[in-house]
């Protein structure tokens, strides 16, 4: 049953998504073929400063898209009338909530793909070339002075960027379960849930702020100094792992808060 | 069906030999401003340049509006020549080209087709025989500045010697107290206006008359210019006249 609720998750995300790519790819081919007619005149540079304009647009419409549109999704499926068909597949909260969430990091991905695609379009020929040819360079330079530390690296931000995706939508999904308890305006109650996080948020950081300038000096800053200065990889590493378990944590509680709601409190339209 | 197909293939394959073979303003200017070191020596473009030896003497024309260059090694790719390469002025039509290092010595490489004529002023005994000056060329239209040299005659370098030689001193007390303008400055160079000295004369005039100027330390003396030869001096400041006159009337 998870499988085929994966499979018209990607479907429905699918048939927003897919037009909108057409029209990035669209976008990025008539800018390429501009720059075919490339000259020092006015009008040429006003043109092709438009479709770079254009272009550039269009890369954040197709995130926006990914974004907006994963939780809509998961807003409608769930806390509409569509929730009332959600609720009677033998699924349980749990599995809708992963499979949106899982549904939703995979098209951010593959948006973040259609984007260099949509690169290799606008900048196909010499300038494509010469931008692989700085790439391949840099890497080889950082895989020289970094060895097998730059290979981690490179995973340990790709999960990094999986467990931030995961835990925003999560967050998304946290702010419209409490939302949804509201007897009315239950998108504005939303809205007003994620603002509230924001303030809360900003809170306790300027109360860890005070607290570390009030009580910092109980903290070995200079060990931890010296430590980062005497390892600079293994310290990357360390800020990384501990980034993620971060963001985990967040992500995790989020989850809780919001399969609570759904198992408990759910109070569809 | 098999048609539209083949059709539609055969488009996208003209589309992008096409694209291809087109490319771009920014980076053809780069790769024109990419030299490649080999062994000491600097290839730009079609055009090789020759470590020169260190020379006192040789200062070309440069300053830091000058066309800049970025010379990598051979792997290093065009993108990133500026951010990793060493900058270079280009000089005199693109002779020289100077990289000036942290304690400001210059490092100059020369065209390999000037270069013969560069080493022989560097090996044989150079005589500093000649003055020139430096002056603003200001353009009208867009007003962008460019420094301008006269390399004076041979008649005329006898005329400057003769003045400084033989010409009246006079010792003023407190300049500030005249009326005086301080017009150029002469220096020393050789028939190649790259090879300078550090000898240097100033042109004033003070109270209407012309005056070099000469300082050594902090004695200053003042030799007048004859009557003979003023008109000698007025054509050497033509060309500053003609310049001075035009900035005052296009500028603010």
């Amino acid at each position: 049953m998870v499988k085929k609720l994966f499979k018209y998750e990607f479907l429905a995300f699918l048939r927003v998504w897919l037009p909108t790519l057409a029209v990035l790819f669209g976008i990025s081919l008539i800018g390429r073929i501009i720059q075919i007619f490339e000259t020092d005149s006015t009008v040429y540079q006003i043109i092709n400063g438009f479709s770079i304009f254009t272009y550039v647009v269009a890369i954040f419409v197709l995130l926006g898209v990914a974004t907006v549109f994963s939780i809509v999704r998961f807003y409608k499926n769930l806390f509409t009338g569509e929730g009332y068909l959600s609720f009677t597949l033998p699924v349980t909260p749990t599995q809708h909530i992963l499979v949106k969430a899982f549904t939703a990091i995979a098209m951010h991905f593959a948006t973040l793909v259609a984007i260099l695609i949509s690169f290799c379009i606008f900048t196909f020929g010499d300038v494509f070339l010469e931008f692989s040819k700085a790439g391949n360079y840099l890497f080889a330079i950082a895989l020289k002075d970094l060895k097998f530390h730059l290979i981690f690296y490179i995973l340990e931000c790709l999960v990094l960027f999986t467990a931030i995706l995961l835990s925003q939508f999560l967050f998304y999904a946290t702010c419209i379960s409490i939302g949804q308890l509201f007897k009315k305006n239950r998108v504005l109650a939303a809205v007003g849930v994620y603002f509230g996080f924001y303030m809360l948020s900003q809170i306790l950081s300027t109360i860890f702020t005070v607290l570390f300038a009030v009580f910092g000096e109980y903290i070995p800053i200079e060990k931890i100094s010296n430590f980062f200065t005497a390892h600079p990889q293994a310290s990357v590493h360390i800020i990384f792992c501990a980034l993620i378990l971060l963001t985990l944590i967040s992500a995790v509680i989020y989850f809780f808060v919001t399969k609570t709601i759904i198992k408990r409190k759910l109070n569809l339209e | 069906m098999k048609k539209v197909l083949r059709i539609s293939f055969l488009f996208i394959l003209v589309i992008s030999l096409c694209l291809s073979l087109c490319s771009c303003q920014l980076i053809d200017d780069a790769r024109a401003a990419h030299g490649i070191y080999t062994d000491k020596n600097i290839q730009l473009g079609e055009d090789k340049y020759i470590l020169l030896p260190y020379s006192y003497n040789l200062r070309p024309n440069y300053d830091y509006s000058s066309d800049t260059i970025y010379a990598t090694e051979p792997d290093v790719p065009v993108l990133l020549s500026s951010m990793l390469g060493t900058p270079l002025y280009k000089s005199n039509d693109g002779v020289f080209l100077i990289t000036v290092d942290d304690e400001l010595i210059e490092t100059i490489y020369c065209k390999e087709d000037k270069y013969q004529e560069i080493i022989k002023y560097i090996e044989n005994p150079i005589y500093l025989n000649r003055y020139y000056y430096e002056y603003t060329v200001q353009d009208k239209k867009t007003y962008e500045s460019s420094s301008e040299y006269y390399l004076l005659t041979k008649e005329e370098t006898s005329v400057i010697d003769e003045i400084i030689r033989d010409g009246e001193v006079y010792e003023f007390e407190d300049l500030s107290l005249k009326n005086y303008e301080i017009l150029v400055t002469l220096n020393n160079c050789a028939d190649n206006i790259n090879f300078k000295g550090d000898l240097y004369y100033d042109i004033y005039t003070i109270e209407g008359y012309y005056f070099l100027v000469e300082t050594d330390n902090e004695l200053v003396v003042y030799h007048r210019v004859p009557d003979k030869h003023i008109q000698t001096i007025k054509s050497i400041l033509a060309d500053y006249y003609l310049n001075e006159n035009n900035s005052y009337i296009d500028g603010f």
